[in-house]
């Protein structure tokens, strides 16, 4: 007998639809499943039959063919097993109803039956949703990110049996409960805070001007001067993830299989720090499975690169290309995948090779050589994406008592979301979000310099031996600390401020 | 029969490469250079006694194959001028020293080998003091017409070189290599600059000789004997300022140190000299002028400035020592954004400069 099932498989993060047609005929016992099935669908075979007889049914002895349709793109993954195994039951007649068809089927099993999580049901969903496939029935430990979805009807169950008997209809379920996105953002605080850093007024002030115009930013210091720390809160001063941002950052996460299922939902701001041995498909993405880099799933969040001149210079060039169009395209053999890419790069670095140059409790024991050649490690069109460089130093608070109470990130967000609302509206026909993000069109109209600034850019030039490539990012960083100052226009102080956040320009230039 | 003077007799002689120092001067007791290569065989019983007859042949067939006409082309086309003891030009300074070098390859102005002046040196991985120290005392000292003696070295010596040119006075740099190898290969641009305002290179080796590890404490002896006095801002105990200071105590010069950190490793030689000697202790660079009987006049103030409260604050703090941004804050009472805005505008008009790690200093 024949039986048809519906599944979904991914392709980058768009699903699209697979009937599982399933033949059993009497001659050779057996089964083959044909139509471009990847390793892993073929490897479900044995799955199938342990799961089908643990779960107190009967596995065929007869000939099996299951045809993956269409035929024509690559399947792959074990999320196709529960509609296998469906499609063996119906065909061998041991389901009863036609109500089967009625179903998207998802889930992975395990031997005794039982039904596991699978990777990306949220961007499966989506896509099904899209294309008028309303009705699900995947595994209960999937069931958190389905409920993010809205106008699907999606049944959650633990076991083989439990899906077969709901389909004939011996027992009774209630489809997963949709939830809010608004509800599940009040319980999602981050695990640092801005309040616990002490001291660096500098770097507080710099992350906060970052944040607030999108501005990529790097942070120089020696080693225990709290540059990951710091680069840890930037998340927590970015803006709310709007839900079609959480959503894009969740299709990511599942896929890439690091999604948190008791949530369901990514609603925190990605932080990823890719180690700098990362090879560059672990960064951009790509490899067998065309899997999402480092820079998608830091997409909509922060990806920070630790140390970054002990990253491969190749490494580093690597990166140009998504930092320029917020996204990758991945190659796999038979197409091409699109991953978003948009991120806030945070980077760090000693200050030179040994760590301790300008430290007042250790000595450096490099030479300006050394420390030239460590600092131009560091590739300048890299460098050119970068609007802040700021030092971060390792003063123990005790130092100078503060007497004010430190402010918490939910204080400095307010400052940071309001600057965001300045823009958005500023930019609301323009196809942009934040100052960092202004092409040199943009920057004419929206940042006119009077005289005195000009002449005070031009002094400032002169006297710290600034690179010309150095003003747009001075300027765009004016207008953010500007927006922070609620000023429509830029004016000397802005400008004078942006200056003291080029270090590294400075550094180098001596 | 060729002759020779004794210039040219030296720079024959510098190019024999066993002939170092000892057995120059050995060289030199028997006979004045120039008379003894122009009769080099009725010397050379004496000549081999000294160097063996294996570099006694060498000699002689550089005398044979005319190797001079080459070496003063190459100090031609360099611009650099030979100066033996003979010279009327070498500086009587120079002389009164043990293994006086013999002959001197100069670039730049000749006349600073007889101007009064003192010399400059100190550790090469200078802490922010040292440094500060060294531009205030050679700015005085520049300012009071004195040429700055320094061995080119970075740290201390740079910061010597520069302060001097910085403050319009002149400055003389003896290295250990010959005068056509810039090294540290980063102070290219300094050597330009030094050369370009009116100062001076010295060497008492030959062009294309390495900067040798042995040439170094040689070397030194020159930087300690060119001047009438040596100033020693900030010294490690182990280190080639250890023995510049040891061959000024034997030359007999006047040695001024200023107390430092006890805690500050570039700077334990520093104290350690001061207790052992401490008649050098100087606390300004009047104190070193007055000892040297150089007059000086009263210093100029700088131009003045309005400035406001939150300025004068600043200043305040920072002559008593170089201060964070945290400490500014505190002090001042403002925002980050707006201390940034009043340090910005300090800097550009030369009051303060920003250090390594976000500390200020003066200017
Ligand atoms: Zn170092």
């Amino acid at each position: 007998m024949l039986s048809k099932v519906l599944c979904y498989a991914l392709s980058g993060i768009e699903g699209f639809d697979v009937d599982v047609e399933t033949d059993i005929s009497s001659g050779l016992t057996g089964i083959e499943i044909v139509g471009l099935a990847g390793t892993a669908v073929k490897e479900s075979k044995e799955r199938l039959r342990s799961a089908i007889k643990n779960s107190g049914f009967i596995y065929p002895a007869k000939k099996i063919t299951i045809n993956l349709a269409p035929a024509d793109t690559k399947k792959d993954g074990p999320s196709f097993d529960l509609a296998l195994a469906v499609g063996i039951l119906a065909a061998s007649e041991q389901i009863v109803t036609r109500e089967y068809k009625k179903y998207v089927f998802l889930g992975e099993l395990s031997l005794d039956g039982k039904l596991r999580a699978v990777c990306g049901v949220m961007p499966l969903l989506i896509s099904a949703v899209q294309q008028g496939y309303n009705r699900f029935i995947l595994p209960a430990d999937n069931a958190k990110e389905a409920a993010y979805i809205d106008g699907t009807e999606v049944y959650a169950c633990d076991r083989l049996s439990e899906v077969v008997d709901f389909i004939n209809g011996n027992v009774q379920l209630t489809p997963v409960r949709h939830t809010t996105y608004e509800s599940s953002l009040k319980n999602c605080p981050y695990d640092v805070d801005m309040s616990d850093i002490k001291g660096q007024t500098v770097a507080k002030r710099a992350v906060e001007i970052a944040v607030s115009g999108g501005h990529n930013i790097l942070l120089m210091g020696p080693p225990g001067a709290g540059k990951t720390m710091l680069a840890r809160c930037i998340p927590t001063i970015m803006p709310d993830m709007t839900f079609e941002e959480a959503i894009e950052v969740t299709k990511i996460h599942s896929i890439a299989g690091i999604l948190d299922g008791d949530t369901g939902i990514v609603t925190k701001r990605p932080f990823r720090t890719p180690h700098h041995t990362a090879t560059i498909p672990a960064l951009i993405g790509g490899g067998a499975k065309a899997m999402p880099g480092e820079v998608s799933l830091a997409h909509n969040g922060v990806l920070f690169l630790d140390e970054m001149p002990e990253y491969q210079r190749h490494t580093l060039e690597a990166l140009r290309q998504p930092l320029e169009d917020k996204k990758v395209t991945v190659s796999r053999v038979q197409r091409t995948v699109d991953y978003p890419a948009n991120f806030m790069l945070v980077a760090s670095m000693n200050p030179c090779p040994c760590g301790n140059y300008g430290s007042k409790t250790a000595e450096c024991k490099c030479t300006p050589r050394e420390i030239r050649n460590y600092l131009g490690k560091i590739s300048g069109p890299l460098l050119d994406r970068i609007d802040l460089q700021i030092e971060v130093d390792n003063v123990s608070y005790s130092e100078f008592t503060d007497r004010t109470a430190l402010e918490t990130s939910k204080d400095v967000k307010e400052r940071t979301d309001r600057a965001r609302e300045i823009q958005r509206l500023r930019f609301a026909d323009n196809g942009t979000i934040c100052n960092a993000q202004m092409t040199n069109a943009m920057i004419k109209k929206f940042c006119p310099l009077d005289d005195n600034c000009e002449r005070l850019l031009k002094r400032a030039f002169e006297k710290l031996n600034l690179s010309a490539r150095a003003t747009t990012r001075i300027i765009k960083v004016a207008r953010t600390i500007a927006d922070l100052d609620g000023q429509e226009n830029i004016s000397e102080k802005h400008i004078a401020e942006a200056i003291q956040y080029r270090s590294y320009d400075r550094k180098f230039n001596d | 029969m060729t002759e020779f003077n004794d210039t040219e007799a030296l720079l024959l002689l510098n190019t024999i490469d066993g002939i170092r120092l000892k057995r120059r001067h050995a060289l030199l007791a028997i006979a004045r250079p120039g008379e003894l290569l122009t009769r080099i065989d009725y010397y050379r019983e004496k000549i081999v006694g000294i160097i063996g007859s294996d570099l006694f042949e060498k000699l002689k067939d550089a005398l044979r194959r005319n190797l001079l006409d080459r070496e003063k082309d190459d100090l031609y086309k360099h611009g650099i001028t030979a100066i033996s003891v003979y010279d009327a030009r070498y500086p009587e300074n120079l002389k009164e020293i043990y293994e006086f070098p013999a002959l001197l390859y100069c670039k730049g102005d000749i006349s600073l080998l007889k101007k009064r002046g003192i010399s400059v040196v100190g550790t090469r991985n200078a802490s922010r003091y040292g440094l500060n120290v060294t531009r205030d005392f050679v700015t005085e000292f520049s300012r009071a017409g004195l040429n700055v003696t320094s061995g080119f070295a970075r740290g201390i010596d740079t910061m010597a070189h520069k302060s001097a040119l910085d403050a319009e006075g002149s400055t003389t740099a003896v290295i250990a290599s010959g005068l056509d190898i810039c090294y540290p290969a980063e102070n290219r641009s300094l050597e330009d600059r030094i050369l370009k305002e009116g100062g001076l290179f010295v060497s008492e080796y030959r062009l294309g000789t390495a900067p040798a590890q042995f040439n170094f404490p040689e070397r030194n002896r020159i930087i300690s004997g060119l001047s009438e006095a040596l100033f020693v801002p900030e010294t490690r105990i182990k280190s080639g300022t250890m023995i510049t200071v040891n061959h000024a105590v034997e030359q007999g010069k006047d040695i001024f140190i200023v107390p430092a950190n006890i805690n500050q490793p570039s700077a334990e030689g520093s104290n350690l000299l001061l207790k052992q000697m401490q008649g050098a202790l100087v606390l300004s660079p009047d104190d070193v002028l007055d000892e040297m009987g150089v007059p000086h006049g009263v210093k100029e103030q700088k131009e003045t400035l309005q400035l406001n409260i939150y300025e004068m604050k600043i200043l305040e703090i920072l002559e008593k020592s170089e201060a964070h941004f945290e400490e500014l804050i505190a002090a001042t009472g403002l925002n980050a954004n707006e201390l940034q805005n009043v340090v910005f505008n300090m800097e550009m008009n030369d009051l303060i400069e920003r250090t390594s790690g976000n500390y200020f200093t003066l200017k």
